[in-house]
């Protein structure tokens, strides 16, 4: 059997095998499609949590308390309803008192009649349901805490509890307020009014807006919102379901706004997924077809023949196959983003078809390109191999998805179509002379420019720095430069916010091993940001569970004052008395069975680390009411950032900062591999020829970098890893020349690749989302520069 | 013996149910007739709350002002200063240090307060069910209505609510009663008004 032969049956045994198991890990394995952009993030603390015995609190705790105090954020729905606003051309006539609440009651049994229909259309799909919220009664409040009336009391009742004028006059204004039901529930069980004080304070800073009807009802800037929340019973981030679910609850949104006259604005994570989803998926069917026609076209034109077209076809199949068989083999999903940037396999493996076609008429076992083939994929693939080894899930998944695919292209190219061509099972690959015609006056331009190599080496470097000096690069690390949500989704989601209080509300998030503990840093943080900031409204559970400590502290003031009599002026008034019980403590597991429980699990709960080790976490939200300032000052952040266990939480400052830290790696890891392209070149081609080679690479990706910072604005990390792309085909297009000169066959090669892959990175530079479109735009200035430059560093003897 | 046809019983029938609901409805009307409604007014209030573990009541008094289109103010004197004030649909609580505090979750009250000080049944009549009460002394030529609360967290607060008007249509008692048997009885003497003081419309702003 000759070797030919052999080299064909192993190459068809691993071809097999790899569609076997591809075919597996597609159909039996379980995985899905992601498109969460937040799991593009790394996960590694969370994995080493196990590590970490001796370190309760490192990153992995902070990352699980975010996921358990507000991961169940991703699958809630908020619908706000409001009444139209009145068109402004018509004058605002003055009614009678009586004829305005009638039509104000008109239109409010119109919002409540639509929420209505809104509950009773919602019911009717499997995966969301109305979120219930138990509200208890203030008798069952009441009744709950009676047991320990004497453990708490408000600030300003603490202040005033050795004054007695101050303490009667308390317990008056409570009195005679004209509907308090706090003191009617508790006068009989605390005549002092201590907890009524108390509890009346702590449901006031916990209250979010008004029960109405079924809905919570909020006021901005004079308008009445009436809110209702959903709950996805499925997974939000799987993006066929999500896409239906959004479809239909759009449907029914639009029905009721139109059916009951009335404004409705919604806001979630469903509907994001489903537009970016949508967005990306149109993206890739766009992209990837255009891309396909662009190709297709012009293989026709320089072959005029449907061989290497339908070549070329399996071979994007097959390396698309391998992709998905080696992503799927270290990973059990495929993120979404993965797959549009995966598009530019289609550009790198119409490189290795082009030059076995111009090739394989001259040198029918392609004998002559194996070596500058197999150096350049090598190359690559030293390149992506450090992106493999990557936290960042998304560059991973490319990495294993481009290298895997290469393989399979590489493979095909050089076994397959030597086999196929020599046993004339395709008819013969010829370039078309009308091509070659083209080709040869673009050699003699390249010959003509490479007289000048010096000059334009040299004016290059000067523009190069000329920029730089100008305009220096600055880097955009937001996370949001992933999102492609529109924009007025964006707006209802910030006018929800700002409905509901949450557009400048800050979060901290506190952990602690125990529960006690856990109430016990919350009271001190509370305590020390107020003192620094004194109009800042924190809500927490510490206002309806103090700890232990305190509540002692609290019942031994009551008791000094009872002993010293200061309590009698008040209760005279009354003709009641109010003896103080013995201390009995509320701890938080005779709290969860109380009325106000569902209130802990949004604020305070337990989490597992691992099945060994558990700590408590819960978090404040914290407000600032002075319309000059927005949030924490400077002292008290300064103060948290010193403080163990306490956390501010800012998801996507979290997030974007995570970015900047892997932009700052990819860049290292681009000066890596620049210095190994610089060894590779000065080994292989010598000292001149190897900086010929490294110049024409490092101006072209310094090029592109430039340009698509004047053109950008900024630069982030998604123009790094074009870099990274073009440094791989440079690598290519640099070793053909330096190997083979300006041959026809190399220079049609390169010039065919080149004009492909700058089709299909072009088509990028147009995508919404700006990742993308810094990707795309970066290499294709990438492309352009390579092509004009890698010609002028070959050996001129 | 004779037999009406059946589709005469019918229309019979129909037509007994239509009346009922004719009855029904000119009863609410006239409900709402005993009332005049007010848009802009003030007046002076004494309040007695009776609360069952107290042998004797909380007294107090003070003053009010409202004008629909501004907001409310409902202030005690004595025994004890403090006031609830609702302008631009928020509400808020001056204690008798006069600090203003932003209370959330007391709009849906403050507005029943006002609706009721103003006569306007109407707007009641989206979170009551109104009755017309019989008169309740014969010597008494005020006429009151009975709301019941239609929502289960009014009905928390409040079991009913009676309010009484005098000769001139003006409300001149409200009584609120709750569920654990406490009740507020408040006697008020209205003047409807043109324009409030500046030093109120101030406040509202």
């Amino acid at each position: 059997m000759s070797n030919s032969n052999k080299i064909f049956i192993a190459y068809l045994s691993q071809l097999l095998i790899v569609i076997t198991f591809g075919l597996y890990l597609l159909i039996v394995n379980d995985w899905q499609f992601q498109t969460n952009l937040l799991s593009l993030l790394p996960k590694s603390e969370s994995q080493t949590a196990d590590k970490q015995i001796n370190a309760l609190f490192g990153q992995a705790s902070l990352l699980q308390a975010q996921d358990a105090l507000f991961g169940d954020n991703d699958k809630k729905i908020i619908i706000a309803l409001s009444l139209k606003e009145q068109p402004l051309q018509q004058p605002t006539l003055k009614k009678p008192s009586s004829q305005n609440t009638s039509i104000q009651q008109v239109e409010n049994e119109g919002l409540y009649a639509a929420h209505q229909a809104l509950v009773n259309e919602v019911g009717y799909l499997a995966s969301v349901e109305i979120a219930q919220k138990h509200s208890p009664t203030i008798n069952e409040i009441a009744s709950f805490y009676a047991p320990y009336k004497d453990n708490f009391i408000s600030e300003s009742y603490r202040n005033n509890l050795n004054q007695p004028q101050a303490l009667q006059s308390l317990m008056l204004a409570q009195l005679t307020q004209v509907a308090n039901p706090f003191v009617s529930a508790t006068l009989e069980i605390s005549p002092r009014l201590a907890l009524a004080d108390y509890l009346q304070n702590a449901v006031k800073v916990l209250a979010e807006g008004e029960e109405s009807h079924g809905m919570i009802k909020f006021s901005y800037q004079n308008k009445a919102y009436y809110l209702t929340s959903l709950i996805l019973t499925m997974d939000s981030f799987s993006v066929k379901n999500s896409q239906i679910l959004a479809a239909n609850l759009q449907t029914i949104f639009k029905k009721v706004a139109d059916d009951f006259s009335v404004d409705l604005i919604y806001s979630g994570v469903l509907f994001h997924t489903a537009e970016s989803s949508k967005q990306a998926e149109h993206e890739i069917s766009t992209f990837g077809f255009l891309s396909l026609i662009a190709i297709v076209l012009l293989v026709l034109f320089v072959f005029r023949s449907m061989s290497p077209l339908l070549i070329s076809m399996l071979v994007l199949l097959l390396a698309t196959f391998y992709g998905f068989v080696g992503v799927l083999l270290f990973f059990n999903e495929l993120h979404l983003l993965t797959l549009v940037f995966a598009v530019t396999l289609i550009g790198i493996v119409i490189d290795y078809c082009f030059h076995g076609f111009v090739s394989i008429e001259s040198s029918p076992t392609l004998g002559s390109i194996i070596k500058p083939l197999l150096l350049g994929f090598f190359t690559t693939a030293l390149g992506y191999s450090a992106l493999m080894f990557s936290p960042l899930p998304l560059l991973s998944q490319v990495a294993v998805f481009i290298l895997f695919g290469l393989c399979g292209a590489l493979s095909f190219v050089l076994v397959v179509l030597p086999m196929l061509n020599a046993k004339q099972k395709i008819n013969a690959i010829q370039v078309h002379s009308s091509v070659k015609s083209m080709v040869n006056i673009l050699i003699d331009k390249q010959t003509q420019l490479t007289r000048f190599r010096g000059k334009v080496f040299l004016v290059s470097a000067l523009l190069l720095l000329l920029s730089l000096f100008v305009k220096t690069p600055h880097f955009n690390d937001d996370i949001r430069l992933l999102n492609s949500s529109p924009q007025w989704l964006i707006e209802q989601e910030k006018r929800i916010a700002q409905v509901t209080g949450y557009q400048n509300n800050q979060r901290i998030i506190l952990r602690a091993k125990t529960s006690q503990a856990l109430l016990e840093k919350q009271e001190l943080v509370i305590k020390h940001l107020k003192a620094n900031q004194a109009q800042l409204t924190i809500k927490s559970i510490a206002d309806l569970l103090p700890s232990l400590k305190q509540q002692k502290a609290s019942h031994q003031q009551i008791e000094q004052a009872q002993i010293n009599n200061k309590f009698d002026l008040g209760l005279n008034l009354m003709g009641l008395t109010d003896p103080v019980t013995a201390f009995n403590g509320l701890d938080y597991p005779t709290f969860l069975q109380g009325p106000l429980s569902q209130l802990t699990e949004l604020y305070f709960k337990p989490v597992w680390l691992n099945k060994n080790h558990k700590i408590f976490v819960s978090w404040l939200a914290i407000t600032e009411s002075s319309l000059e300032s927005s949030g924490l000052n400077k002292k008290n952040l300064d103060w948290i950032a010193q403080q163990p266990q306490v956390d501010i939480y800012n998801r996507v400052k979290d997030f974007s900062s995570t970015l900047s830290q892997y932009r700052q790696s990819i860049l290292n890891l681009l000066m890596i591999a620049f210095l190994l392209v610089a060894v590779i070149l000065f080994a292989l081609y010598r000292f001149k020829q190897g900086v010929l080679g490294l110049m024409a690479i490092v101006f072209s990706a310094l090029g592109a970098l430039i340009i698509s910072h004047w053109l950008l604005g900024y630069l982030n990390i998604f123009n790094l890893l074009a870099v990274l792309l073009i440094l791989a085909l440079a690598i290519d297009y640099v070793i053909f020349y330096q190997e083979q000169g300006t041959k026809v066959s190399t220079v049609l090669a390169v010039t065919l690749s080149a004009f492909s892959s700058a089709l299909v990175f072009g088509m990028l530079a147009f995508s919404i989302t700006p990742a993308v479109q810094s990707f795309g735009i970066t290499v294709m200035l990438g492309i352009v520069f390579i092509f004009i430059l890698a010609p002028l560093c070959i050996n001129k003897r | 013996m004779f037999k009406l046809p059946k589709v005469i019983l019918k229309l019979m029938l129909l037509g007994i149910l239509l009346f009922n609901c004719s009855l029904v409805m000119a009863e609410v009307d006239n409900s709402r007739s005993l009332f005049k409604t007010v848009s802009i007014a003030s007046g002076q209030f004494s309040q007695q709350k009776y609360f069952k573990i107290l042998a004797k009541p909380i007294l107090s008094s003070g003053e009010f002002y409202f004008d629909q289109q501004l907001g409310f103010l409902w202030q005690t004197n004595q025994p004890i200063y403090s006031a609830s004030l609702l302008a631009k649909g928020q509400l808020y609580l001056i204690d008798h240090h006069r600090q203003k505090q932003l209370i959330t979750g007391g709009v849906t009250i403050a507005n029943i307060l006002i609706n009721a000080v103003a006569g306007d049944i109407n707007a009641l009549a989206s979170d009551f069910t109104v009755i017309e009460e019989s008169q309740i002394q014969s010597n008494s030529k005020e006429r009151c209505l009975k709301l019941m609360p239609k929502e289960s967290n009014l009905a928390q607060i409040f079991s009913f609510i009676r309010l009484c008007a005098n000769t001139h249509k003006e409300i001149s008692q409200i009584i609120l009663f709750e569920p654990s048997g406490n009740r507020t009885e408040i006697t008020m003497q209205l003047n409807k008004e043109q324009y409030l003081p500046e030093d109120v419309r101030v406040q509202f702003q």
